[in-house]
């Protein structure tokens, strides 16, 4: 039985990723500011959704480990692709880099990313590097409705409100309480996307949804402020498949408090 | 907009004295996290600012409640120990029964 020709191709590539592991890294300049979603959407090259498969601290290259009072750490991502909302990308998969503070930290979201976890990322390429638009400071979105298909995006308000939707609509995959703790935050991020009118669209397709925890929820991030449509509180009082949490804060709502 | 105001009295700490736009439902987001350095002893202070010209006013301070000593000595103060996998607010590591709990949505009534 003949081997196939690629058989030593496999080997060869460890080896060859294993040097390429060991380079040593261009020069990234720390970029430690924040930078909320729609500045990241604006600077980003590439914007794609996916999973994060690994982070490692980045080996070798020039590394600097302080911006101002910032200790900060190279960190290496490899992220499944699938989806891309801005630029083009045919792979499934793609490496970028970010720096991460070590220290002590209050303020603006820091960079979080966790493997196994859902996430938009907003990428720049510098030299022939993938890295992330901003450093230290979070510069990812969290998906946390599971897995959705992308459809083709050609503007940046389109894209603004495909995530709004993967923000708040349910995909494959949905924790339902892990949506649900997060919900006003979301429903908080979406508001400062794309705004009132259409956070409140989004919101009203989900009183069709079949779960009640879901529809009982959107209720009352509808009637909450800023948005305060209160049409659907009277069939969630009603609607004995919400939580109780909702359906008593509902009753609160429709009394005007 | 607030402005975020930390005072440190041991240890490093990264972004700190950051200024926060709110959301349209007047809401903002402030992480606090010991990261991988040494133990971080801070306190805190936030003020408001209106820049519109409606209702103006410069640098109010921002009311911090602190549910364990409503009439101080705290009121106004965050006093935050950061330890390895702990973070103490105003004394409280946010624990029922040795539990983490979330912080109670200010906008729902708190079941006493």
């Amino acid at each position: 039985m003949s081997r196939p020709k690629y058989f030593w191709h496999g080997p060869l590539c460890a080896v060859l990723l294993t040097f390429c592991s060991c380079a040593p890294l261009p020069r990234l300049d720390p970029n430690p500011r924040p930078m909320g979603i729609i500045e990241r959407l604006e600077r980003a090259n590439l914007v794609v959704m996916g999973v994060v498969q690994s982070e490692t601290t980045a080996q070798g290259g020039w590394r600097p480990t302080n911006s101002g009072s910032m200790p900060l750490e190279l960190q290496m991502v490899r992220f499944r692709v699938e989806g891309v909302i801005k630029g083009r990308y045919e792979s499934a998969a793609l490496s970028f880099y970010y720096y991460r503070s070590t220290g002590g930290w209050s303020g603006h979201a820091p960079n979080i990313v966790l493997p196994g976890r859902r996430y938009i990322m907003y990428l720049v390429t510098d030299g022939d590097l993938l890295r992330a638009t901003n450093d230290a400071y979070s510069s990812n979105t969290e998906i946390i409705t599971g897995r959705h298909k992308l459809e083709a995006v050609v503007d940046r308000e389109a894209s603004l409100e495909l995530i709004a939707r993967l923000l708040l609509l349910p995909g494959d995959g949905l924790d339902v309480s892990q949506y649900l703790e997060s919900f006003y935050v979301e429903r908080e991020t979406a508001l400062g996307i794309v705004g009132p009118i259409k956070t409140a669209e989004l919101l009203r397709s989900l009183l069709r949804d079949k779960n009640g925890l879901i529809r009982g929820r959107a209720c009352i991030e509808l009637a909450e402020f800023p948005i305060g449509d209160k049409a659907c509180l009277a069939q969630l009082l009603g609607d004995l498949s919400a939580s109780p949490e909702d359906r008593e804060r509902g009753r609160s709502l429709s009394q005007g408090r | 907009m607030i402005n975020e105001q930390n005072y440190i009295q041991s240890g490093t700490l990264g972004a700190h004295t950051s200024t926060f736009n709110v959301t349209s439902s007047g809401m903002f987001d402030d992480f606090v996290s010991r990261g991988s350095g040494n133990d971080v002893i801070f306190f805190q202070q936030f003020t408001a600012s209106n820049s519109s010209g409606l209702n103006s006013f410069l640098n109010q301070p921002v009311v911090v409640h602190d549910p364990s000593n409503p009439n101080g000595p705290f009121f106004g103060t965050l006093g935050i120990q950061a330890q390895k996998n702990q973070v103490f607010i105003n004394g409280s590591d946010g624990k029922a029964n040795g539990s983490l709990t979330l912080c109670t949505d200010p906008d729902l009534p708190v079941n006493q």
